[in-house]
């Protein structure tokens, strides 16, 4: 392959710093991704355009995509520009190699437990809500720039250097098929806020369906598989596999099981949010789910996990829980009811400040669950802040939990946390 | 001056240990050209005894796979990482499984995708990239310029000679892919395509390297068609002196 740019080669950005070539990483249809180093040794990388890709409209953009900063730390935004021969890059922060994409989510390379994959969803919806609420739109949102920590559903947003301010029409960036609103692939619309929710809602469907909202029969049937048949399926006439009131589209057993699968292992809320997304949603851009009631539900999905007590899979409560792997009937475990949230008071269950405060916190321990140090299989609720709970029975006695003290869990009793009470049920 | 546009030739040829066997060739190759674009695929059936039909399902699969990559030829980029993949691999069973009804009487098999195991190697050269697919082994190598020859999609060897195939559960996972960004200002590149009995045929890989960068030099000295005309004899001695295994090569230039 013939690189634009050679190991070791220095570049001088405007920011008047020295980066020297360490290695090229990746190439895109736009350019080439390079790793590189300044003169402290700091690592960071730079995606170089192609001479197609260079154009002037694209580095003014990346100009002003620097002088406006990232919304946040999630984004790995363009910090410094470097021109050459009438070409140019942009300096970024690397992607630390424990983040993968939804590749590799899909290829199983990368297997989150679903309270890490909630997580994801909620930092994913956050980081886009922050962007949106800068008055930008992304554009381009599709599997291929975000990237989670599996672990803990930490996530990053790659790729920005096609954020534009919402409704700008000078931008050529129409967004990835199959991740495109219809009305942009009829022409009837440009990308905005609102194209970017129906993309955010077909990442956050293939994440946790592990497949593609528009993809069923249909698709399954196509014989020939060409640009008009792609735009047929996902602008024309897009219909949702799961929409209540037409079932021509339903996806195929034994060719497009995952969706099948994670649909019916969901609870209804929230597959009631795929059903308005890609349903009403899916032709009004009005009426599609913003990323305030995504980050909702998936802290209802979080809270409600429960573990089967044969085979340890991960469940979503409901009044009969039965397992989705081993169908043994599931005994819920004790559950906090707090500030209208159900919380499954696991073995590794954490109350977390967006319990008391609804910040969407999840950084902060309030309590922890713990065994008894000399009774085995007897938990109880940690306090992990500095501050005092008081524990309230059920029959109105109260006693003082101090800080790493344990609260039992009696059923009917109250623990009154500061900013709010939670009921142990 | 003339206008350069991508070319495509390969050939099949059995391997001396099939034929002493007696055994249908087991490689399949498959190749179509047009205005701005070359696609070239080849198969490897694994030709073992409880693969008895891989003959036709390395047929089947670069003949499915070379129609399926010029339809989505505009958007192979977009759907290189799972889309197509599962698509190969739904595509072809659903082939197999037309195929296997034929014969079903006296061979019932509920999972008859086994008998008709293949690996699949596809390049798709168009105007502005090139896509590369593999599952399973075989070797593609890219020449540009300079004459060297660098692999795509290696991966490290595997242990024995099992090898990944579509004929597995969940296949399309096993499917690798790659998108090389192109234009006409690379200059004249080649890309080569071929089963493992060709590379298995060298003493080690940087024969096999050469190889390439030795086509590479025929191929500007005396021409596609020179090649074309002779590949069949090379691949012959390759297979006789080598491996002794099926060969199906394609190479394609711009």
């Amino acid at each position: 392959m013939i690189y634009a740019l050679a190991d070791g080669q220095k570049l001088l950005s405007k920011h008047k710093i020295t980066y020297k070539v360490i290695r090229f990483i990746a190439s895109g249809g736009q350019g080439e991704v390079y790793e590189v180093e300044d003169k402290s040794g700091r690592r960071f990388a730079l995606k170089w355009y192609f001479k197609h890709s260079a154009t002037k409209y694209q580095q003014k953009l990346i100009e002003r995509l620097i002088e406006r900063g990232a919304p946040d730390a999630r984004f790995l935004w363009p910090l410094d520009i470097i021109t050459k021969d009438g070409l140019f890059g942009y300096i970024m922060k690397l992607r630390p190699p424990m983040y993968k994409g939804i590749v590799d989510l899909m290829k199983r390379r990368a297997e989150p437990t679903f309270s890490a994959l909630c997580m994801a969803g909620i930092n994913l919806s956050d980081g886009y809500q922050s962007l949106h609420s800068q008055g930008l739109c992304y554009r381009d949102i599709s599997f291929g720039n975000l990237f989670f920590d599996p672990k803990n559903g930490d996530v990053l947003i790659c790729d920005n250097d096609n954020v534009t301010v919402n409704l700008d029409t000078e931008s050529a960036t129409n967004g990835t098929p199959r991740f495109i609103a219809p009305e942009i692939i009829t022409g009837k619309s440009k990308p905005s806020t609102e194209t970017d929710l129906y993309s955010m809602a077909v990442l956050l469907f293939y994440m946790f369906m592990l497949h593609h909202p528009l993809e069923g029969a249909v698709e399954a049937n196509i014989k020939c598989f060409d640009a008009k048949a792609m735009e047929k399926i996902y602008g024309h006439e897009p219909i949702f596999i799961w929409d209540p009131v037409n079932d021509k589209n339903r996806p195929i057993p034994g060719y497009q099981d995952n969706a099948i699968i994670f649909w019916n292992m969901y609870p209804p809320y929230l597959r009631d949010m795929f059903v308005k997304a890609f349903t009403k949603g899916l032709h009004n851009g009005n009426h599609r789910i913003v990323e305030k009631e995504w980050k909702d539900a998936f802290v209802s999905l979080k809270n409600s996990i429960l573990y089967c007590q044969k085979c340890g899979k991960e469940n979503f409560f409901n009044k009969k829980p039965t397992c989705w792997s081993c169908k043994t009937t599931i005994s819920p475990p004790p559950r906090l009811n707090i500030k209208g949230q159900n919380v499954m008071l696991n073995h590794n269950s954490s109350v977390f400040a967006h319990h008391l405060h609804a910040n969407f916190d999840f950084d902060t321990v309030v309590g922890k669950m713990s065994q008894h140090p000399s009774r085995p299989g007897k938990w109880g609720l940690t306090n992990a802040t500095k501050d005092n709970w008081t524990f309230i029975k059920a029959n109105g006695d109260t006693a003082v939990i101090e800080p790493c003290k344990t609260v039992p869990l009696i059923n009917g009793a109250k623990i009154n946390f500061g900013p709010a009470e939670g009921l142990i049920e | 001056m003339v206008k350069k546009s991508w070319k495509a030739i390969g050939n099949v040829v059995d391997g001396a240990i099939h034929i002493r066997n007696e055994k249908p060739c087991q490689d399949a190759l498959y190749l179509h050209t047009g205005k701005d674009f070359a696609i070239a695929c080849v198969a490897d059936g694994h030709g073992s005894s409880s693969c008895p039909h891989s003959d036709e399902g390395a047929q089947t699969a670069v003949k499915l796979v070379g129609k399926l990559l010029y339809e989505m030829l505009p958007n192979l980029a977009d759907h290189k990482d799972i889309r197509l993949p599962k698509l190969i691999e739904a595509k072809w069973k659903e082939e197999i499984k037309k195929l296997h009804a034929d014969r079903e009487r006296e061979e019932f098999d509920p999972f008859p995708y086994i008998q008709y195991g293949t690996t699949l190697l596809a390049v798709a050269a168009a105007k502005d990239f090139i896509f590369a697919l593999q599952i399973g082994d075989g070797n593609i190598l890219m020449i540009d310029k300079g004459g060297n020859a660098r692999p795509i999609l290696a991966v490290e060897e595997s242990v024995g000679e099992d090898t990944e195939s579509l004929c597995l559960t969940d296949a399309w996972m096993y499917v690798r892919t790659q998108i090389i960004p192109w234009n006409a200002d690379n200059g004249e590149t080649m890309f080569l395509l071929s089963t493992d009995g060709y590379a298995k045929s060298f003493a080690d890989s940087s024969g096999f390297l050469k190889a390439g960068t030795d086509f590479y030099k025929l191929w500007q000295e005396e021409g596609l068609d020179f090649i074309k005309e002779n590949l069949p004899d090379w691949l012959r001695k390759s297979s006789d002196k080598g491996s002794g295994d099926d060969i199906a090569m394609a190479l394609i230039t711009f």
